[in-house]
């Protein structure tokens, strides 16, 4: 999988990430279980291979398929070919840390702005007709 | 190689220098962030008194802002009031929003403002007028045009950030009435100098709530409109506070004012990723996109220390907390 963009773009803070996608009008954040899962799924990580990781930094691990699902389902994360590269980013910590659920915070109070004036795009050589 | 202006810009621009032979015609030469910024005004609605505060321009090259408002009717047919079209291309960049027309000609920085008539312009309008082009321009220079209000002093300043009612202008305003200087209560232009990130100001204006009005007094006789949409009372500055409105300052802290229910105000270090999601998405979505606004607010909230600022009851505690996260 990976975040998408240009769609969507983020920018991730030491262990907490903000994702912004820009079509809908809706913002979210996410951090440390969640920062990982979804840093995980963007590098490629499959869910099986995601968990896998996790045991390598948190002290429990739970099921994080309904997380991830919402990370699609929201148009965050879209598949992709790309090469897993979650491995090398997300090396095993020592000592693991606690696990906290993950959660992903959704904000759509700028969502309004796009229902109330609906963009059209147009280009140079139609404008300025829709 | 003459440069080739699109049909629709040199339409536009035709219907400008129809509409600037008139008597009222004057220009308003600026300074802002640095640059020379160039206002025509060919009516009416000629909003120089949010720039005046902004030093004097020179007549070396710099963007210029075709304003008129009448005349031709330039909306396209079918045209829903809510309704927002929008262009990019490599040169151009345009956008009718509420019947209004923002252009701008990235070869000519050249900007146009186009209204049906001066009376349906809103009070924001009037208050932060040609935002979109001063966007568009900001991005072309390496800056943002920021939904953020800026108070400190020359030596260095702090941000207000968060959405609309979020507290920023009450809290600039109640700065620049505690004797801070005053840069912005609602938009202002942020990007780096000397390798440091810095704010200008771009208007002069403020916006106050009736009961900010109530708590700071000595602002009342700045009110120079009222906002119908908000019910904000509108101030123009530059008459009573000239001598506190600063051009710009290197930017210190970011701060996130949260209106409390208690008589305290206090500041604590806000997480990078808050003080972004409180940053970004106002500024976002309420300018045309452009793909340098994520990454320089990105940074900005990278390298820059954020704050909350807890604000109770009396809001005129604010401004020495505000000192303290610049200091």
């Amino acid at each position: 999988m990976r975040i998408n963009e240009p769609d969507v773009v983020f920018q991730a803070f030491d262990d907490e990430v903000v994702l912004i996608n820009l079509v809908v009008g809706k913002y979210y954040s996410t951090s440390k279980v969640g920062a990982d899962v979804l840093g995980m799924a963007a590098a490629g990580a499959s869910l099986p291979k995601i968990q896998e990781l996790l045991e390598g930094r948190w002290d429990v691990v739970l099921d994080v398929s309904g997380f991830l699902l919402q990370l699609v389902t929201e148009g965050l994360l879209v598949p992709s070919m790309t090469p897993d590269t979650s491995t090398e980013k997300f090396p095993p910590r020592d000592p693991k840390l606690l696990w906290v659920e993950p959660k992903l915070d959704t904000h759509d109070d700028m969502q309004a702005l796009l229902l109330l004036d609906p963009i059209h795009d147009v280009s140079e050589q139609g404008w300025p007709n829709k | 190689m003459a440069q080739q202006i699109t049909p629709f810009f040199r339409d536009a621009l035709d219907a400008y220098l129809q509409a600037s032979e008139t008597p009222s015609f004057r220009k308003q030469l600026v300074r802002m962030a640095g640059r020379n910024v160039k206002f025509q005004y060919a009516d009416d609605f000629a909003p120089s008194q949010v720039f005046s505060h902004l030093p004097m321009g020179d007549r070396h090259a710099g963007m210029t802002v075709c304003s008129w408002t009448g005349g031709r009717d330039l909306r396209p047919e079918g045209l829903k009031p809510n309704e927002v079209l929008n262009l990019v291309s490599d040169r151009y960049r345009a956008v009718f929003d509420r019947h209004m027309l923002s252009a701008f000609d990235r070869h000519l920085d050249m900007g146009l403002f186009w209204s049906p008539d001066a009376k349906s312009i809103t009070a924001t309008e009037r208050s932060t007028p040609y935002r979109n082009i001063l966007h568009w321009w900001a991005s072309d220079n390496g800056m943002q045009l920021t939904h953020a209000a800026a108070v400190g002093r020359s030596e260095g300043g702090a941000l207000l950030i968060g959405r609309g009612g979020s507290g920023k202008s009450t809290t600039a305003l109640a700065c620049l009435a505690a004797g801070m200087g005053y840069a912005s209560d609602d938009y202002c232009l942020v990007g780096t100098k000397d390798g440091a990130h810095h704010a200008w100001s771009a208007y002069n204006t403020g916006k106050l709530v009736d009961g900010g009005l109530v708590m700071l007094p000595q602002l009342a006789s700045s009110v120079v409109d009222r906002d119908p949409v908000t019910g904000k009372n509108i101030l123009a500055l530059q008459r009573r506070f000239s001598y506190r409105l600063l051009q710009g300052f290197p930017i210190k802290a970011l701060i996130l004012p949260r209106v409390i229910p208690a008589d305290r105000c206090e500041a604590r270090p806000l997480s990078k990723a808050a003080a972004l999601a409180a940053l970004a998405p106002s500024t976002i979505f309420q300018l045309p996109r452009v793909e340098t606004t994520f990454p320089i607010l990105s940074k900005l909230v990278a390298e820059v220390p954020c704050y909350e600022l807890a604000v109770g009851i009396d809001i005129r505690r604010a401004p020495e907390v505000v000192d303290r996260c610049i200091r």
